[in-house]
């Protein structure tokens, strides 16, 4: 094995370049393991134009090599190391076990499902009540089992002009299935956010308490755009059914899925995963949309939309990462007792930023479309790991007059859309 | 969820704000509640619901607190109705607070405009108790009125103590009371103010942080060194419903304070 951790010199200059010159091509030409380190070394290797896949391994960093040959720890690989995907195992479930797998299920825990319902929408509903239905997206996303529309809190009655508060009884298990991968991402998104100090121990409890079964897409839908966020892979599930040809393949992704993988339905499998997803018809072009978002606040773009948009909120309200809520409490008329609501909110509504004296903060049109368009695609990830946007598309499937996120941010970058 | 808080003491600051003196229910809660001059507590008025609301008073007092409110929304309504001895919800404190390593060894000046005036309050009470952390204080406090102006008895003990130069403005005088009449912009002069090793920090009506701003730049205060406390529809005071976001800073988290070249105020606001 050899070591090379910089140059020999000034190796700029050509009168003393011979030395690293000579000492890298024969590096290059040994069958040796070559390791080397430093970014003078890199520069080094452009300026002799010898090609780095000459070397077993080059490193852009001299100093952190050295650390870590020496056997001390980088804090970054060891990151790395604590988030590495467990590997649980693969099973095989033949597509005829399916229904007899879900009612065992079903059995000891409540179990939601994708449904279709007569109005052809397609929202989660509880098994076995629901039109059970897995070929396409769904229209409503499984965010209002963890983050209701309507929630309460905690309850309080009046007693002599004094108040007790007491906390509300919880919901029980739940098993999810057919999640797909971009729901998967909204809900560990909406998790960062809650589940961050101080924690919301409403929605823990919801999260805490279910078990997540994802299901792979068959076709995409109309307004897809998962590929564009790198949704499309599927995350920090329990179990993950992969569609393969005519039967499913189980990704087991924690320890509570794995407990959920019975010798009755699944079989044990040496198949890799299937990684196939379908394309998706819709995509943002730049890849560093970001940049051009953060230099274009004030884009004409914004405005032109706004001038149509409505500000009727359907966009937030079937955004699955959409999380921004209100609080109020409700009275009852004929006791004392009272409830404390949390209700989903809309950044869309004007009164979303009013404080007291009616001041708005973002009372033009613009500025609110602008705030969801930014929040969604700029500002969250400055906070938090993911963008607050899945790609799944359904803003723009719901929107009465045809606003579109992507054509919005392809607009701005000024590139062609693909329609 | 709100801890019960008794209300201990109503005071009738002016026609339209009252200082609660609260204390927790239970003592031990009172006890842990500490807090910095400048953050801020989520009230709750049970059957209503929760706003965020300033402490007014130093965190040198122990055994309660105090929130100045000014009678403007349904919750600061149905507060007003409670008589002394009601409950109260309180969480919190939340936010960042006045940048107290900041004033070390400088000149301070303190700008409030209405109800503005609770946070700086806290404050001023915090530096009165303390004076080794800043040098000299200035104070300045637009009102609309005379009869507005809370807080009477210390601005007059002020205006008579020389060592805190106390300035009042108001925007018509209803009674004889010694202050300008006019903005508090107008009280910001090169006479009174001397931008070498000084702090501004400011708290009030958005417009009115924009202006003073504005007239501090013109005085050749550099950004950093203006500090604003900002009001925002809140309803967690814990970054997750959302609504206090000023491009990506949450001012419930990251503020209420900013340093004005931290944060881009007018930007959002058409």
């Amino acid at each position: 094995m050899i070591v090379f951790n910089g140059p020999f010199g000034v190796f700029e200059e050509k009168e003393f370049s011979l030395g690293t010159k000579s000492i890298l091509k024969s590096i290059a030409s040994s069958n040796a393991f070559s390791f080397l380190g430093g970014g003078d070394t890199e520069t080094a290797l452009l300026s002799f134009k010898i090609p780095k896949n000459r070397f077993s391994y080059v490193s852009l960093s001299g100093k952190a090599s050295l650390k870590f040959l020496s056997g001390k720890t980088l804090s970054a690989i060891e990151e790395l190391k604590n988030h590495k995907k467990q590997f649980f195992g693969l099973f095989e479930l033949k597509k005829e076990k399916l229904l007899p797998f879900l009612k065992e299920l079903n059995k000891k825990t409540e179990l939601i499902v994708p449904s279709l319902d007569h109005r052809k929408i397609k929202r989660f509903k509880p098994f076995p009540e629901a039109n059970l239905y897995m070929e396409k997206p769904t229209t409503f996303s499984t965010k209002k089992y963890f983050l209701p529309s309507g929630e309460a809190l905690f309850e309080f009655n009046e007693k002599n002009s004094s108040y007790s508060v007491k906390p509300l009884p919880r919901a029980g298990n739940r098993i999810f299935f057919g999640i797909r991968s971009c729901d998967l991402h909204a809900i560990s998104i909406i998790d960062s956010v809650f589940l961050k100090e101080p924690i919301d121990s409403f929605y823990w409890e919801k999260r805490e308490n279910s078990i997540l079964i994802g299901l792979s897409c068959e076709e995409a839908g109309e307004n897809c755009f998962c590929t564009s966020l790198g949704t499309h892979l599927p995350q920090e599930f329990d179990l993950f059914f992969w569609r393969n040809g005519k039967n499913y393949l189980a990704e087991v992704g924690s320890e509570k899925g794995l407990k959920l993988i019975n010798k009755k339905f699944f079989s044990s499998t040496e198949k890799h995963s299937p990684l196939t997803v379908p394309k998706t018809p819709r995509k943002i072009n730049s890849k560093n949309f970001e940049e051009i978002l953060e230099k274009n606040f004030s884009h004409k773009e914004f405005e032109k939309n706004a001038d149509i948009c409505l500000s009727c909120g359907s966009c937030t309200m079937v955004c699955p990462t959409c999380y921004c809520y209100r609080i109020k409490d409700d009275f009852a008329l004929l006791s004392n007792d009272a409830v404390r609501m949390r209700e989903w909110d809309s950044c869309q509504l004007k009164r979303f930023t009013r404080v007291s004296g009616d001041h708005i903060f973002r009372k033009s049109r613009t500025s609110r479309l602008r705030h969801f368009i930014l929040h969604k695609l700029l500002y969250h990830k400055k906070n938090f790991p993911q963008h607050l946007c899945v790609g799944c598309g359904r803003c723009i499937d719901v929107c009465p007059v045809s606003i579109d996120i992507v054509k919005i941010v392809n607009n701005i970058s000024g590139e062609k859309n693909e329609e | 969820m709100p801890e019960p808080c008794i209300i201990k003491k109503i005071k009738e600051e002016s026609p339209k704000v009252k200082t609660f003196t609260l204390s927790f229910k239970d003592s031990s809660a009172q006890k842990n509640f500490s807090f910095l001059p400048g953050q801020f507590v989520e009230l709750s008025v049970f059957g209503v619901g929760e706003a965020p609301i300033s402490i007014s008073s130093p965190p040198s007092q122990k055994n309660s607190f105090d929130l100045s409110v000014m009678k403007a929304g349904k919750v600061t309504d149905e507060l007003f109705e409670l008589k002394e001895g009601a409950t109260v919800g309180v969480r919190g404190p939340y936010g960042n607070s006045w940048p107290l390593e900041e004033l070390n060894e400088k000149n301070v000046y303190l700008i409030a405009g209405g109800i503005g005036v609770a946070p700086i309050h806290s404050l001023l009470l915090h530096l009165l108790e303390n004076p080794s952390l800043c040098k000299k204080i200035t104070l300045y406090y637009g009102s609309k009125s005379p009869k507005e102006i809370i807080y009477r008895e210390l601005m007059n003990k002020l205006q008579k103590n020389s060592s805190i130069n106390t300035l009042l403005a108001v925007d018509c005088k209803d009674e004889d009371y010694k202050c300008h009449v006019g903005l508090v912009t107008d009280l910001l002069k090169p006479e009174t103010i001397n931008p070498e090793n000084a702090v501004a920090l400011i708290c009030g009506p958005s417009v009115m942080i924009h202006f003073v701003s504005l007239k501090l730049k013109e005085l050749g205060f550099s950004e950093e060194r203006i500090y604003a406390s900002l009001e925002r529809l809140m309803y967690c005071g814990t970054g997750k419903c959302g609504h206090c976001m000023i491009g990506e800073k949450h001012v419930c988290l990251d503020g209420p304070v900013f340093p004005l070249n931290k944060i881009n105020l007018f930007q959002e606001e058409e």
